[in-house]
This record gives structure tokens, C-alpha cells and sequence, in this order.
């Protein structure tokens, strides 16, 4: 999983589209593997998506307004993060949880819609 | 009562009072006498309070999603849910038409006919260039214009109901047939877009406690609202002369110049909130279901940084504006409350199936279970079944009827046609 969340900050920092909608966003992104403790954060600090590391899983199903959490199985995260699956659609079917304020929401998906087109 | 409850109950009751509800109170005096109009209204609330929890708790089980889209996709199976979601924006897009052909009308009580309308296209112009740039209005803006319709509504609902008449009005009661029922429907129309404050929900903690509160404050709300102005309006015309009133707000209000020029502000104002709110709403859900690969992808554009999906934000003024000119025609105008009433019986009635197919315990989202009583969901279902039945057959004429179905057909076909053309297919492997 590791191996994805960093291909995916390592594309979205070299594109300049990518780059305009993070600007000025300052925002944990928390991914949470479903049935297991596995948990990886994604920090986004000024336009930049820096380090991915491994964290302790947030047992509150609700954080802080600076973070969005996304909640799924092992096999949709790496979907949804190597551009296989869309977030939309993972979402609709009951697939993907995500916990955030929508205009953070928004701009995650847009750095997906972005990197891997519509 | 906490702060999120107060933000979320104006939302809500902000998203339902509009003027065009004002006119849809009138129009009920042609179905039926003011005392059953009341009973209709309270009616109406209560299963609208029963429908909100609905929505409340299957908007609960899908954070991140198009709640809508994905609730009745559980429910009902891509092809129905895709329909329903359809619905929705058929019927946000019918509203913000109707809306804005009452926009030219209250213009018109000011101006001649071509500033009026030089007037309409400026300020909904103003609406599309403010959403398609991403500069949403400031929601103390919004709030404040929700709570001073609120106030004018009930004022003119006090003031004009003076030395009313209530043994008359009682009397009616005795008038009653069951054609009164047709009243119901567009009793329900009064309260629709209290549900989308489940949208605007941005601490998912608010979906166990604060927006159910939130849903059932701004039900009272509403009904508080629209009451007064029933019993006033019954109070000052007669009942034929009300039912062909089209800004009745207005014709209460006209014998009193500074009375009726600050009713015309609050009436633009709102219907610029109303205008900027159902505009962003529906792009939302023809961009989200684009984005899925329901729709074309043609709506799926973004512009950056806004992250505005101006096609879809383009798309939907330029068919508001469209049925806007439409509702200019006399007939269609008559006939738009209950058509509107109809479409919003079967999205409510829709959701009360969803909640009745899906209910029990949930995997997934954050699993609210609002304990809703079963027989109050089967019941307001049923109630709002036999009602629309009787008003479809019954009351609609053949040109009201011809719409409903050609707006079938067209929902259906579409919901038909994207299904087939391979959006459909298993992406998850799950």
C-alpha cells in the first residue's frame, strides 16, 4: 500500500494542474484499511503532497476538520490510488467511506479526476 | 438546541421557504377550503417529518457519496436509482424555472415588461457567473434571507388574519370531500428541500443527533411559516380569487405602498438564494453522476482552481431559463404546482421505499439508526400512494398528465440507455 500512496504523491507533485487545486491546502489525508489496524497518512502542507507514512488507527470515526478519512478494503484503496478505480463510483456502491469536510472531499477528488481523467 | 443545530435547521427551513411556495398555497385554494388546507399543511408536515429521518439515516450510511444516488442504488439497483437521481434534477431545474418566471412577475410589479426582464436575466446572470467562478454567497447571507422571509411570512400571516373569522373557517370543514385530499400533494411541495441539508452536513457526528433535531426544527419552521399565510389569505379574498393569485405575498401587501415595496425586496432576495442554492445543487448531482459514468462525460469538466463542474453548472441554467420561458404560458403556469407536487410525492415516496428496503443495522458509513417507527414509514408511504392516484387520475387534466408522462418516458429512457451503454459495469470486483 505504501508503495502506492507514494507513486500517487510522487505524480500529483509533478503535475501542475495538481498543483493548483492543493495550493494553499493544508490537510491530513488519512487512508484506513477496513477490517484491519492498517493506517497511512498523507500530508498535504502548501501545495505539496509531502510525507506518506504509517499511523495508529483513529478508533474516533470522526477527526478534526483539517482531515479527510478515507475508510476501505485493502484491494479498493490500491485502486483508488493507482488510478484504477474511481472514488466516485467506489463511493456510490458503499465501497468507499469518506469522512471530511466536503470542500476538502471535493479537492481530493479533483486531483483524481486530474491525474487519471473522468 | 446547539449551534450545529441552528446552522443545519436554517439550511434546511433556508433550502424549503421560497416564494414559489407562496403561490403553491394559493393554488391549493382551487382543490380545497382554507380549514382542510391547514389540516393539509399539518398533514403534509408530518410525513415530511417521517421522510427527513428517512433521509437522515440512509444519507448516514454513504459519507462521501452522492447520498441520493447512493442510497437508492442499494435499494432499488443502478437503472431506478439512476431514474431517481434524474428525477431530482428534473425537478430542481422545473423549480428554478418556475422560480424564475415568479422573478419576472414580482419584477413586473415594479417595471415594465422588457426591464422587468432585462432585470431577470441580470440577476440570473449575476447567480451563474457567481457559481461558475466558485464565489459562493456568504451563508450568513443565505441565513439572513431565510429569516427574513420567515418574518415577513408570519407577519403578514398576523397582521392580515385580524378579526378573522373562525367559525367560518371552521364551517368549511363541513365542504370536505375527498377530492380535499388533492391539497396534500401540494401541501408537501411547501416543505421539499428540507432534506438537503443532509448535503451540507460537514462533521459526520452531526447525522446521530444534530441533523435529525435540525430536520424536525425546520419542519415546524415551515409550517409556521405557511399557516399564518393560509389563514390571511383566506381572511382577505374570496377563495376562487386567491386560487388565481400568483403572488399572493404580494396581493396581500397592496394596499400598503411601503408595506408592498419591502416585500418585493425580501421576494427578489429570496429568489436570488433560491436561484443560487438549486443551481449549485443540481450541477452537483449531474457532475457527480457524470463522474461516475452515468451521464456523459461532457459534464464532468472542472475548472481550476475553482473546482466548479461548469458544464454542468452551464447546462442547468440554460435549461432553467428555458423552462422559465416556458411557465410564461399561461396554461403551463396554472398547471407547474401540481406537477411540481407530483414529482416531489414520488422522490418522498421513493425514499420511503429505499429506507423500508434498506433498513435494519448497516455495515457501512457511520450506521445511524434513527429507531424511525416501521408503520409511520409504510403509512406516510401509503398515504402519499392513494393521494397522488387520486390527484394523477382524478383531478390532472390531459395536459398535465401528458407531462408527467413525457417526463417519465424521458427519465426512463435515459436512465435505460446510460444503463446500457456498459456504465454499468462491475468495477469493483466486489
Amino acid at each position: 500500500m505504501i508503495q502506492e500512496l507514494s507513486a500517487f504523491a510522487e505524480s500529483a507533485n509533478a503535475n501542475r494542474d495538481v498543483q493548483r487545486i492543493v495550493k494553499n491546502w493544508n490537510v491530513d489525508v488519512i487512508v484506513e484499511c477496513s477490517g484491519t489496524d492498517e493506517s497511512w497518512r498523507l500530508q498535504v502542507r502548501d501545495g505539496r503532497i509531502g510525507s506518506v507514512e504509517h499511523t495508529e488507527r483513529h478508533d474516533e470515526p470522526v477527526h478534526a476538520a483539517e482531515s479527510v478519512r478515507l475508510v476501505a478494503r485493502r484491494d479498493i484503496l490500491q485502486g483508488l490510488f493507482s488510478g484504477k478505480l474511481n472514488p466516485v463510483h467506489a463511493a456510490t456502491h458503499g465501497a468507499l467511506e469518506v469522512y471530511g469536510k466536503m470542500a476538502d472531499q471535493t479537492r481530493l477528488d479533483a486531483v483524481a479526476l486530474v491525474l487519471w481523467g473522468p | 438546541m446547539n449551534a450545529q443545530v441552528l446552522r443545519l435547521g436554517l439550511v434546511a427551513s433556508g433550502m424549503a421557504i421560497s416564494i414559489s411556495c407562496n403561490t403553491m398555497v394559493a393554488s391549493m385554494f382551487a382543490l380545497a377550503p382554507a380549514s382542510v388546507i391547514l389540516i393539509g399543511i399539518v398533514v403534509a408536515g408530518a410525513i415530511m417529518a417521517v421522510v427527513a429521518l428517512c433521509y437522515a439515516e440512509l444519507f448516514s450510511r454513504y459519507p462521501g457519496s452522492l447520498g441520493i444516488r447512493a442510497f437508492s442504488r442499494a435499494a432499488l439497483g443502478d437503472r431506478a436509482s439512476l431514474a431517481f437521481s434524474l428525477l431530482y434534477v428534473v425537478l430542481a431545474v422545473a423549480m428554478g424555472g418556475f422560480e424564475g418566471q415568479l422573478c419576472y412577475r414580482v419584477c413586473r410589479a415594479w417595471l415594465a415588461p422588457l426591464p422587468a426582464l432585462a432585470s431577470v436575466v441580470a440577476v440570473f446572470g449575476t447567480v451563474v457567473w457567481v457559481n461558475v467562478k466558485g464565489l459562493s454567497a456568504p451563508s450568513i447571507l443565505q441565513s439572513s434571507c431565510t429569516v427574513l422571509v420567515f418574518l415577513m411570512l408570519v407577519a403578514m400571516g398576523a397582521w392580515y388574519s385580524r378579526g378573522l373569522d373562525v367559525d367560518g373557517l371552521v364551517a368549511e370543514l363541513s365542504g370536505a370531500s375527498l377530492r380535499s385530499l388533492s391539497a396534500v400533494p401540494t401541501a408537501l411541495f411547501l416543505f421539499v428541500g428540507i432534506e438537503w441539508a443532509c448535503f451540507d452536513v460537514a462533521d459526520t457526528k452531526a447525522f446521530r443527533r444534530d441533523l435529525p433535531r435540525a430536520l424536525q426544527l425546520a419542519v415546524v419552521v415551515v409550517a409556521m411559516a405557511y399557516l399564518p399565510l393560509t389563514v390571511a389569505l383566506y381572511n382577505r379574498f374570496p377563495a376562487d380569487q386567491i386560487a388565481r393569485l400568483d403572488l399572493p405575498h404580494l396581493a396581500l401587501a397592496a394596499d400598503n405602498p411601503w408595506a408592498l415595496n419591502a416585500t418585493i425586496v425580501t421576494s427578489l432576495l429570496a429568489l436570488i438564494t433560491s436561484f443560487n442554492v438549486g443551481l449549485g445543487g443540481a450541477a452537483r448531482i449531474l457532475y457527480a453522476l457524470a463522474r461516475e459514468g452515468m451521464l456523459p462525460k461532457y459534464f464532468v469538466r472542472v475548472s481550476v482552481p475553482a473546482l466548479v463542474p461548469t458544464r454542468a453548472v452551464w447546462f442547468t441554467a440554460l435549461s432553467v431559463s428555458v423552462v422559465a420561458a416556458c411557465f410564461a404560458n399561461p396554461r403551463l403556469f396554472v398547471l407547474a404546482p401540481q406537477v411540481l407536487a407530483v414529482d416531489v410525492c414520488v422522490i418522498y415516496l421513493t425514499t420511503l421505499c429505499c429506507w423500508l428496503r434498506s433498513r435494519g443495522p448497516s455495515r457501512v458509513g457511520i450506521g445511524v439508526q434513527l429507531r424511525i417507527p416501521v408503520v409511520a414509514v409504510a403509512l406516510a408511504g401509503a398515504l402519499i400512494a392513494a393521494i397522488v392516484i387520486q390527484l394523477v387520475v382524478v383531478e390532472m387534466n390531459l395536459l398535465a398528465q401528458s407531462i408527467l408522462l413525457g417526463q417519465a418516458a424521458v427519465i426512463g429512457g435515459c436512465a435505460v440507455r446510460r444503463a446500457r451503454a456498459g456504465a454499468l459495469a462491475p468495477v469493483l470486483g466486489a
